[in-house]
């Protein structure tokens, strides 16, 4: 830790600011889940991005699924779903399978679908606990609403749909999320982000957060940051 | 008569050191080989034993007549030792209709080997000048071939009697080979008569391919080999406007005309500075490395890249030059690129309220490695305006971020955490900016508003 040796000080609103500590470290973006079910730490800028080694700790268990923000978390293996935010951590046991998480607009943890089971769960700080969720169709992916509800995009026969407590409506076939007003669509080998749309040949293999601007989707990246999106693939993402 | 007479006082051996077996066998002073077709081949082996206690000189190995060789030949003089053996293969083969005789000659032993060949049609490789007779169980090899292109050779079906004889089926089994006839398979050849046809084969790629052609009772191996195609000429195809640091460009190799067979190659990268060892991040995607394979696929003119027409490079965050170069078939091609230096680039910025702190998080990359001379906060006020004083440092982050490059593999990446302990109402500020020099440029971001 350096230290900024400058102290400012001005009289208005009696407001000092002064002696600022810094950090220079390599910029790490978040954590992904590799084809083998090992957590990797990605780190980089748009553009230049770089994995981790695989390092998964001995006897731990194969992470099926997992989405992140920059203050909270979900993993989920064959036998668990664990949350952590801030220095709050909380385990349960569930069946094997995969799972889909929400965070809220702020980064706070929100919801976790545990898909063989049909669940929805809803983290309160303190506690992951089910919520009334009868869903007819596959849940493609579900999201925070304008209310802070769950959203979910369900695909029922051949029609996908946005439905909400109370509410369905018809969503765009490719749907594969709706995140703070914006939707991501693959469709006619493009994906499609709002008006933006970047050449993609297949349809992501999963769809997974990383943080609040970056999703992993497979074997590419999608930085959602607005001004500076775009589609990166990743190091040994194929 | 005289002759045979003679070869057969002379069969039985003068000395008994050396024992010959045919057929398992001690050696007559007759051998007939029976009758076959024209063109057929017989074929008799012959042991030669040293059943003494010394070496045996073996100096004489011999065959005389029209239609029988020794095959594989053997040069002579050679040692047999006592208690081993050595194989001589005497082979037949003629194409007029008649009897045949010659004799063998095995050092002290010899015999008269007896032939006949019937009626028959003779099947001839006529690619060449040196008309060659083949055997039923010929094997033919084509000369190597590059994939794409058609390999031949001709043959002649040829009635050497003095009667028509009736043409067989003719027919070929294998994947890549065609019969090709110049007129109609007639029915029958006269005495004297000769039909041609051809064989032709093809590979879209290098491959080593056989089949079996089929001539009335005859089934000849046909062996191929196709070697590297002949491909036109390929260039690199590069938006030089994406060789920039922090970048993924895409890379093709695209050909003039189409090519004629399919093939494998590699693209590579080497780079003439030695960044690798502080920039991992300089990779083919999603290879992970500076080389990569690509195939070539008959009519397409662009490489292909697994299921793509180009490949990911992934430029780093360091400056650099180096060269892409491939190499596939009979085709190469380099590009120089060059990846300059250039200012401080920010790639994400934000800054924090919280009840006691300012906090500013600025990551992006300087691929200089030189950043640090200068790093200056700029905080504005709820009224946009710029605070009378920065909080800024004089080269004192230097150490920090030389430190992180001395360490980094990861090219120029850095992320700056700047944390400012705060008095007073925090809604007093509402923005900063940062402005970050190295030894290019000077950059500084918009004004980052407070969260």
């Amino acid at each position: 830790m350096a230290i900024l040796c400058t102290i400012m000080t001005w009289i208005m609103a009696f407001t000092a600011i002064c002696s600022a500590q810094s950090s220079i470290t390599i910029p790490c973006l978040g954590k992904l889940v590799d084809p083998s079910g090992t957590l990797r730490d990605l780190c980089g800028v748009s553009g230049s991005l770089l994995l981790s080694e695989p390092a998964p700790e001995p006897g731990s268990e194969a992470v099926i699924s997992a989405g992140f923000s920059r203050r909270a978390g979900f993993i989920k293996t064959a036998r668990s779903l664990k949350i952590f935010e801030g220095t709050v951590s909380w385990e349960i046991p569930t069946i094997a399978g995969a799972a889909l998480f929400a965070f809220q607009s702020n980064g706070a943890a929100a919801f976790a679908y545990l898909v063989e089971s049909g669940e929805l769960l809803q983290w309160n700080s303190q506690a992951l606990l089910p919520i009334p969720f009868h869903i007819e169709g596959q849940v493609v992916s579900i999201g925070v609403g304008a209310d802070n509800g769950w959203l979910a995009i369900v695909r029922r026969q051949d029609a996908l749909v946005v439905v909400s407590a109370g509410n369905v409506s018809a969503a765009a076939e490719g749907t594969l999320l709706v995140s703070g007003g914006r939707i991501l669509r693959f469709s006619d080998g493009a994906l499609g982000l709002g008006d933006l749309s970047f050449p993609c040949d297949t349809p992501p293999s999963i769809v997974e957060w990383i943080n609040e601007e970056w999703i992993h989707l497979g074997g590419s990246v999608l930085r959602l940051t607005p001004g500076k999106e775009g589609l990166f693939l990743l190091p040994e993402g194929k | 008569m005289r002759t045979i007479l003679l070869i057969l006082l002379l069969a039985v051996p003068l000395q008994a050191q050396l024992q010959v077996l045919y057929g398992g066998v001690p050696l007559r002073a007759l051998v007939d080989l029976g009758s076959a077709p024209s063109g057929d081949v017989r074929s008799s082996t012959f042991t030669l034993n040293n059943v003494g206690t010394t070496p045996l000189k073996i100096t004489t190995i011999s065959v005389l007549g029209t239609g029988f060789a020794i095959t594989p030949a053997i040069a002579l003089p050679f040692n047999l030792a006592a208690g081993q053996s050595q194989n001589v293969t005497v082979r037949f083969q003629a194409a007029a209709p008649g009897k045949y005789s010659a004799s063998v000659i095995l050092n002290d032993w010899s015999t008269l080997l007896l032939a006949t060949v019937s009626e028959g049609l003779v099947l001839a490789d006529v690619t060449s000048m040196a008309r060659s007779i083949l055997s039923a169980d010929a094997l033919v090899e084509f000369g190597p071939t590059p994939a794409g292109r058609i390999s031949q050779r001709d043959f002649s079906l040829e009635n050497p009697g003095s009667q028509s004889l009736a043409v067989p089926p003719i027919s070929i089994r294998g994947e890549g080979f065609q019969l090709i006839f110049a007129i109609p398979l007639p029915t029958a050849i006269a005495a004297g008569g000769v039909v041609p046809f051809r064989v032709e084969a093809t590979s879209d790629a290098a491959a080593d391919r056989s089949a079996m052609l089929i001539v009335g009772n005859r089934q000849l191996v046909l062996t191929a080999k196709f070697i590297d195609p002949m491909l036109p000429i390929g260039r690199f195809v590069v938006n030089s406007a994406a060789l920039r640091s922090g970048n993924q460009a895409a890379i093709s190799i695209v050909f003039d005309q189409d090519p004629p067979a399919d093939a494998t190659g590699n693209l590579s990268l080497s780079l003439l500075t030695n960044s690798l060892g502080f920039d991992q991040a300089i990779q083919f995607l999603p290879s992970g490395k500076q080389s990569i394979s690509f195939e070539v696929r008959k009519g397409m003119r662009n490489a292909q890249f697994g299921s793509s027409s180009s490949v990911i490079l992934q430029t780093g965050t360091t400056a650099w030059s180096g060269t892409l170069s491939f190499r596939v078939a009979n085709r190469s091609d380099y590009f120089s690129l060059t990846l300059a230096p250039m200012g401080i680039q920010i790639d994400s910025a934000r800054a924090v309220r919280a009840p006691s702190t300012l906090e500013v998080v600025i990551s992006g990359f300087d691929n200089t490695r030189t950043a640090g001379r200068e790093v200056f906060f700029t905080f504005y006020d709820r009224n946009d305006v710029a605070l009378p004083e920065g909080a800024y440092s004089k080269g004192l982050l230097q150490d920090q971020f030389q430190s992180l490059f001395a360490q980094s593999k990861a090219g120029g990446i850095f992320e700056l955490k700047a944390v400012f302990p705060f008095t007073g109402d925090p809604s007093a500020i509402s923005a900063v900016s940062v402005q970050m020099a190295n030894s290019i440029a000077i950059t500084k971001t918009d004004r980052i508003r407070l969260q």
